[in-house]
């Protein structure tokens, strides 16, 4: 019984490493972790230029998707953007530079972008255009306007610096307001997961699910002779179910612990961004002691090796199917999510989730408390009625 | 004295027991025969305590042993038809699970579990033991209160010549002891055990006396 235990958890472990490592190695996740990179030509001699990029690196709600890379020159942004180090690059001309600093408003920035996959996308472009052309341009055109009508007015340099720095930093306060009229959110593939939390709770929940199963029938499934003789001894059913059934958990919580402990030095051999919270490994473990009722009410119910080793099994991968533990389950109709929300493994799902997104956990908690009891209270029922035949 | 009075049980309309009642002595085996379905298992299960019966009352020494589930299980053993072994385990782990290691050693030595022959195959894993000797370990560990009254179903079916006389000869030692016991059975060397037989029909009770007519013993069931 030992060695088979043994042999399943490190196959569990094995599975769980290479999946995590499949997730990281995914092109999906990689594409996740990538910002834009937009390169700029030119445009760093003049000051308001210089200033209005500053502005849009450091500000501006772009700061999150850009990242901005200087060129000396446009073949080198080229070149770049040949080789895929860049989705797109801006030329910023002397013609625009002067337009800037001259007050009239007739040159435009030029842009270039590939239509690969990794271009950027026309709702990104018309975001800089109104930047530029909204905020930055208008802006710094106050500013030169105010510097040159001052100047030729005949005030002092001092006057001119104080009130130029005075409508500078009205400038930045407007750029610092842009920045705070949103928050950005990572909103993630799923619930407020991003893929590798997903993937990795969603990936633990399906072990400890399956794990119910790795153990279960070394306590479970014997004939009726034997509950009617424990029975005969004194010892009703709710203490043979749960005779049973506390060892199996035990099992089955040190199983899962150890799995744990291998999915920490599997996180932090490839440095994977999620934490192994106490939160999280208390969620498992109340997944786990829910998912073991239901292994045992299963096991239970059943008849026939056979019967209940597939048809387990089969009721385990619809469950997680509908819980979305393999896809988001925003792909399935809208009856099936709520239904995939509310079995058994969707409110794991639910809870776990809920524990890493730091969302509300407290309707998962009780739905798990009252199948966990629900289902241990029906095998005591099963059993006494086979006591009984 | 062991007193079985009124005992009433039906499944939904179906009335298996009608009114069951007789005594049996100490040292006495009384065999309750039957057609399969009867009410001979029901009975038995009624007296372990394993369902309730409808009405009736089972007595030994006066004391109400269906109101007093913890006396029944001290005064009580029950054999049921299928293995409640532990196959996984040998025979001194499953005889654990209901003695002391004291216990056991001492009734594996001289008492109980000598008699049945167990202390030649206590280190043996039940999964690889004759149906024999499966049976000696259920009786076994049913005997670990002392009972006064033994409850077994068919408890030599399907066993071969030379195991039934083992377990036959502990049946004789057992009621030489003062101990009772109630047969449900279908063989007719445990029919020719029994003190006094019964025939279960109807739900109703009625005495037999077997004199070797088989075909006479198949009318009646």
């Amino acid at each position: 019984m030992l060695p088979g235990m043994i042999c399943m958890i490190a196959l569990v472990a094995i599975l769980l490493s290479a999946a995590l490592f499949g997730v990281l190695n995914s092109e999906k996740y990689k594409s996740e972790q990538i910002r834009y990179k937009l390169g700029l030509v030119g445009g760093t001699e003049n000051e308001m230029v210089d200033l209005g990029v500053h502005m849009l690196e450091t500000e501006d709600d772009m700061q999150y998707v850009l990242d901005l890379v200087q060129f000396e020159d446009e073949d080198e942004a080229r070149a770049a953007l040949r080789n895929a180090d860049i989705s797109a690059y801006i030329v910023i001309t002397k013609e625009f530079t002067d337009a800037v600093d001259s007050m009239t408003n007739d040159a435009k920035l030029k842009y270039y972008a590939t239509s690969g996959q990794k271009g950027i996308s026309n709702v990104m472009m018309d975001e800089i255009a109104l930047v530029a052309t909204n905020i930055i341009v208008p802006s710094e055109k106050g500013i030169c306007t105010l510097r040159d009508v001052m100047a030729e007015e005949g005030y002092k340099k001092t006057e001119t610096y104080m009130a130029v720095y005075e409508i500078f930093m009205a400038y930045v306060n407007t750029m610092l307001l842009r920045g705070e009229i949103s928050t950005v959110t990572e909103l993630g593939i799923s619930d407020g997961l991003n893929t590798i939390e997903y993937y990795f709770i969603s990936m633990l929940l399906f072990f400890a699910l399956l794990l119910t199963m790795c153990s279960v029938s070394f306590f479970t499934g014997k004939n009726n002779g034997q509950y009617k003789f424990l029975a005969a001894k004194g010892i009703i059913p709710v203490q043979q179910v749960m005779g049973e059934f506390i060892p199996l958990l035990t099992v089955n919580l040190i199983s899962i612990v150890v799995v744990l402990v291998i999915a920490n030095a599997a996180v932090k051999l490839v440095a994977i961004d999620i934490e192994i919270s106490a939160m999280l490994v208390a969620g498992i473990m109340l997944s786990t002691v829910m998912f073991t009722s239901m292994g045992y009410f299963l096991y239970e119910t059943l008849v026939g090796v056979i019967n209940k080793v597939l048809v387990t099994f089969l009721f385990y991968i619809a469950g997680a199917y509908a819980s979305g533990y393999f896809y988001p389950k925003s792909i399935l109709p809208n009856l099936l999510q709520r239904a995939g929300e509310l079995i058994p493994t969707g409110a794991a799902f639910s809870y776990v989730g809920g524990v890493v997104a730091d969302r509300n956990f407290g309707w998962p908690v009780i739905a798990m408390a009252v199948y966990t009891v629900g289902f241990i209270a029906i095998s005591v029922l099963i059993r006494k009625r086979r006591i009984s035949w | 004295m062991i007193e079985i009075k009124n005992i009433h049980k039906h499944y939904g309309k179906h009335k298996v027991l009608n009114g069951v009642d007789f005594t049996v002595e100490p040292g006495e085996i009384v065999g309750i025969l039957g057609a399969n379905g009867s009410g001979k298992s029901t009975l038995l299960t009624i007296l372990a305590g394993l369902q309730n019966c409808d009405a009736g009352f089972f007595n030994i020494d006066g004391k109400d042993l269906l109101k007093d589930s913890k006396l029944r299980n001290q005064l009580v053993a029950y054999v049921p038809q299928e293995m409640p072994l532990i196959t996984e385990l040998t025979a001194w782990d499953n005889l654990r699970m209901w003695y002391s290691a004291d216990s056991l050693k001492k009734e594996l030595n001289s008492g109980v579990l000598k008699l049945l022959g167990i202390d030649q195959f206590s280190k043996v894993p039940v999964s690889q033991m004759s149906g024999g000797m499966k049976k000696r370990l259920c009786i076994g560990c049913a005997m670990n209160s002392n009972p006064k009254l033994m409850l077994l179903d068919e408890p030599t079916a399907a066993l071969d010549l030379v195991c039934k006389e083992k377990i036959y000869s502990y049946f004789e030692q057992y009621k030489s002891k003062g101990g009772s016991m109630i047969i449900a059975t279908h063989e007719v060397q445990e029919i020719e055990l029994c003190d006094r037989c019964y025939i279960i029909k109807d739900g109703v009770l009625g005495n037999y006396k077997y004199d070797g007519d088989i075909p006479h013993l198949i009318g009646r069931l």
